[in-house]
């Protein structure tokens, strides 16, 4: 009988058993899809309105649509005051981010309000469940940005080479120079009205200098490799040699990159509406609520914890999937 | 080999690793001796384990996930096994000295050659820094390292591949050991160079009455310079006699093979001798006898019971069932 | 080395340029003409005051407003050139004066920091490799790992919390460099209120780089481990001891020290969060109150500022890389 050998499997299957193999990694996975979950279905988990309401007979979605005859209703007061036949489904934290009660502004954590109540009496709990959109919707778009920049331009500047590297990389130098937070901050200056987009661009726009030089040292050191000089010299135009040949092998570290840059956006993300330069209010987010807490942070302790905890878990989740990734993909790692 | 001129003997040595994907025996129940002032061979593909020997005897293996589980390293009469660490540390540079496959890798970079040899000595002997210096000069002029008094004051990258090994060997024998243990020290080198350290590895042997056990694949250079060899494959001795005997008449048909697998000038072959199949690797060695699955003269024994190491003409092991027939059946 | 040195300067050129350029274009694109933004509101009746009239040539000068776009570069270069970075929106002082004002605070906590969390760093980085697998290793490698997930903005309200003022201990200040009054307090007494107040600021800043330093000498202190060199030191005889701190350490600090250049920018703008909560009047809390205020002139100047520190940061590393890596030689 001869030695039996692992059968071969694909790179991304490799990838992928070996991902699996760090519970820790996988648990954090298992999180942050939970926390997509939950930011994806902020309505069904937060609202004021209800999720189902059967009303003089008939049935509507308020949560998910919007009626005309239900477009100025206190909702609070409507379900209060519910006739005999009408049935409600709320969603569990039955208040909207927005949904304020000014008498009972800064109460402490109760049934009622889980986390507590901020300085407008809005719920803390429901405040922190919409604002995970914010969060991921600007990790993820600033983040996507950046790798979109990053890949792009580090795959020219690498394959071409010549003047038109140099150029690239003397950009790249100098945008590195640039703390990137500071950097941030300039852009945000320069803005005439905050909105979440130019928060996603700005981030995005500030983050692609590692991706790039990424690739573009993949595609420096790929380009004089045998299997692309034989790609030329079937006539396979350039394109395609970038795309199917070089790129995927490029591909693992910028995940890495990539996962380790959404825990990083998400931390400026926090940071600036912190400071008082993120999202405008009353959106909620995160970050903005810690900010309330720079004022109350003796008489409030909820309103430093518990958004706080959020962030730091989210962060905490996208390094161990980053740190995961990274051993995985790690060549030297593997027998 | 009489008894009382061997000075390094391994009994049953046993080294195994154990991974996430299983145990892999590297060394298993490994036995032969080196008599004082001759060159032992250790012969075999890589991956056989020689290396792993060569660290099982200087207790250098790295555990986890390696572990030295069984057998008795003799130094001299010594076991090394049951010195404690401290001990051991003595032991080693002190009495025996190794020299590595890789001489640029296997200089620290960041400290001069001579701060490297000189350390070797300080830490086993009391030497005053000049001595230490003295010594060190004098060492690498042994070797015959060209400008000692300045060299001794160069970084390993501003040396040759050849001087660099130099070096070590400089450094492995600065405190005059019983036993050198040089695993596969010329693999590395221009073949030019190769034998001027062939050389020189021979007449320090000499010179210092040494008993050396020279790691190596290469048949070639077992015939050159060894009094003695021990063929290893899978983990285990298939083979061990003195050098004459083994190449005139090797019987153990993995050692036939490998002699058959050299390609001689003189013949006129229009196809290149290859043993069938490949090396096991450690975590999944056959059953019984390991060699079987490539063998030629493979019988259902072969297959069933693991044979041992035995002698089979005076002074010459092997551990195979048909090593009697041998010479009729194998060119 | 001289010769790469001036090499790398002209290099650097194109990209002091684009810095420049990069801030000169920002201010320039910045919404609305600079001085009637920053005289805003109150601008009408200040613009009667013939000092205002003065302050709004003045500015408009400096900024070349008075000439066309391409002309406005080099007088700005220019300008830049002599330090001056034109008036503050705000108070109406020079840049530079604000500037200077504020550095000596920042460069003091961030300077303490760096060096606290490197003093700490590395033996925690040693301590954690050498015992690489084990339970204690990983019991600090998830501490690290949770401090350097840790918002800091976070941590500092929990410290705030806990430990200033509030319902618990309060044994640290809530903010401020120096209590009302020192400025008659004795020296000893005077540094003794200083260091009381930016403990917690320190504190905040320290952590997280002080996490990442450890990781990353962890990292780098187990790949060297893993060399030939390390093997041969043991195979030498070697302390452990020996071989850990000799030889390995002096390979582990030299991706440390090429770090340390690289943080060059980071003692000005690392500190814009913490400066903010605790109020430390320095030059991060400074780029806050700018950004608010829309205060150009000074982002820009603390921008430029950063930007060459960088530049030079990435210079000096590379130069302190040579310094102390034998093997890196420039010419």
């Amino acid at each position: 009988m001869t030695d039996v050998r692992p059968a071969h499997r694909s790179y991304w299957g490799l990838v992928r058993r070996e991902f699996m193999r760090r519970p820790l990694a996988v648990g954090a996975l298992g999180a942050v899809v939970i926390l997509v979950l939950v930011a994806v279905f902020a309505p069904y988990l937060a609202d004021d309105a209800p999720i189902i309401l059967r009303h003089n007979g008939r049935i509507y979605f308020p949560s998910t649509f919007s009626y005309r005859e239900f477009q100025t209703t206190d909702w609070a007061q409507f379900v209060d005051r519910l006739q005999v036949g009408d049935w409600v489904l709320m969603p569990p934290v039955p208040r909207g981010p927005g949904t304020t009660d000014i008498a009972g502004f800064l109460s402490r954590p109760s049934r009622e309000h889980l986390c507590g109540t901020d300085d407008l009496g809005r719920d803390v709990l429901a405040r922190m469940i919409w604002g995970s959109r914010i969060s991921l919707s600007v990790g993820f778009v600033a983040v996507g940005i950046a790798v979109l920049i990053g890949i792009v331009l580090g795959a020219v500047a690498g394959y071409f080479g010549g003047a038109i590297d140099i150029v690239i990389s003397r950009i790249i130098e100098v945008v590195i120079c640039f703390p990137v937070f500071f950097l941030i901050l300039i852009i945000i200056a320069l803005v005439p009205k905050m909105s979440i987009f130019y928060l996603m661009f700005a981030i995005g726009i500030v983050g692609w200098t590692g991706v790039a030089r990424f690739v573009r040292a993949e595609f420096l050191k790929l380009r004089g490799q045998d299997f692309a000089v034989a790609a030329t010299a079937l006539g396979a135009p350039a394109l395609r040699i970038i795309f199917r040949h070089i790129l995927p092998n490029a591909m693992a570290p910028v995940l890495v990159s990539a996962t380790f840059g959404v825990a990083g956006a998400i931390l400026t993300e926090s940071a600036l509406s912190f400071l008082g330069f993120g999202v405008p209010p009353p959106t909620a987010s995160w970050g903005s609520i810690l900010s309330l807490a720079r004022q109350y942070v003796y008489e409030a302790w909820w309103l430093t914890a518990f958004p706080g905890a959020a962030i730091f878990m989210s962060v905490l989740c996208y390094n161990l999937i980053g740190e995961g990734l990274r051993d995985a993909v790690d060549p030297r790692l593997k027998v | 080999m009489d008894d009382d001129s061997k000075v390094l003997e391994v009994a049953h040595l046993s080294t195994y690793f154990y991974t996430a994907e299983g145990v892999a025996r590297a060394v298993d129940d490994v036995s032969f001796s080196i008599r004082r002032a001759k060159t032992l061979a250790l012969v075999g593909e890589s991956g056989c384990g020689k290396s792993v020997t060569a660290l099982s005897i200087m207790r250098l293996v790295s555990d986890p996930p390696g572990r030295i589980v069984s057998g008795k390293v003799l130094l001299e009469g010594e076991d090394l096994m049951l010195l404690p660490e401290s001990r051991m540390q003595s032991v080693r540079g002190g009495r025996i000295g190794m020299v590595f496959q890789e001489p640029m890798t296997s200089l620290n970079p960041v400290f001069t050659v001579g701060n490297q040899i000189m350390e070797a000595i300080r830490v086993h002997e009391n030497a005053s820094r000049r001595e230490a210096r003295e010594r060190a000069i004098e060492m690498m002029r042994t070797v015959h390292l060209p400008s000692p008094e300045e060299r001794i004051d160069s970084y390993p990258h501003e040396l040759s591949g050849g001087q660099q090994q130099r070096v070590m060997i400089a450094m492995a024998l600065a405190c005059k050991p019983t036993v050198l243990i040089a695993d596969e020290p010329t693999t590395a080198l221009d073949v030019t160079i190769q034998s001027q350290i062939l050389a020189l590895l021979e007449g320090l042997r000499e010179e210092f009455r040494m008993a050396v056990l020279f790691i190596t694949h290469d048949l070639a250079v077992v015939a050159e310079t060894a009094h003695d060899v021990a063929v290893m494959y899978a983990g285990r001795i298939a083979e061990t006699a003195e050098v004459k005997a083994l190449f005139r008449k090797p019987l153990h048909p993995y050692t036939r093979l490998l002699f058959r697998s050299i390609p001689r000038a003189t013949e006129r072959r229009k196809r290149l001798d290859t043993i069938e199949g490949q090396v096991p690797s450690p975590l999944h060695f056959p059953p019984a006898c390991r060699f079987h699955p490539r063998c030629p003269l493979v019988t259902e024994r072969c297959r069933a019971e693991e044979p041992q190491l035995r002698e089979v003409e005076t002074g010459h092991f092997a551990a195979c069932h048909r090593s009697e027939e041998i010479e009729g059946l194998m060119k | 080395m001289r010769q790469y040195i001036i090499r790398r300067l002209l290099w650097m050129v194109p990209t002091l340029v684009g810095i420049t350029l990069v801030t000169f274009l920002i201010v320039q694109l910045a919404p609305g003409d600079p001085v009637k933004l920053a005289t805003g509101a109150g601008g009408e009746a200040l613009k009667a005051t013939s000092t205002a009239k003065q302050i709004i040539e003045e500015q408009r000068r400096l900024l070349g407003l008075d000439r066309p776009l391409w002309q406005r570069y080099p007088v700005w270069l220019g300008k830049l050139c002599v330090l001056d970075f034109g008036t503050s929106f705000r108070d109406w002082r020079p840049v530079r004066t604000v500037i200077a004002e504020r550095l000596p605070i920042t460069l003091e906590i961030n300077l303490l920091s760096i060096f606290i969390a490197y003093v700490i760093s590395i033996p925690i980085g040693v301590f954690s490799a050498v015992r690489a697998g084990t339970v204690r290793d990983h019991v600090v490698t998830v501490i690290l790992f949770i401090l350097y997930s840790l918002p800091s903005f976070w941590v500092a309200y929990i410290l705030i919390y806990f430990l200033a003022g509030g319902n618990y201990y309060s044994i640290f200040p809530v903010g401020g460099i120096n209590s009302a009054g020192s400025e008659s307090y004795g020296a000893l007494h005077w540094v003794a209120d200083r260091l009381w107040h930016i403990s917690l600021p320190v504190l905040v800043l320290t952590y997280a780089s002080f996490a990442g330093l450890s990781r990353y000498m962890r990292s780098g202190m187990m790949e060297i481990l893993r060399q030939d060199y390390i093997r041969t030191a043991r195979a030498k005889g070697l302390p452990e001891r020996w071989v850990i701190y000799k030889h390995a350490l002096r390979n582990s600090v030299i991706p440390i020290v090429t770090i340390l250049a690289g943080l060059l920018p980071s003692l000005i703008g690392g500190s814009i969060i913490t400066e903010t909560i605790f109020n430390v009047p320095g030059l991060g809390r400074l780029a806050w109150e700018a950004v608010l205020a829309r205060d150009y002139p000074v982002i820009m100047a603390e921008a430029t500022i950063t930007a060459v520190l960088a530049l030079f940061g990435i210079l000096l590393s590379d130069i302190l890389y040579a310094v102390v890596d034998p093997r890196i030689k420039y010419d």
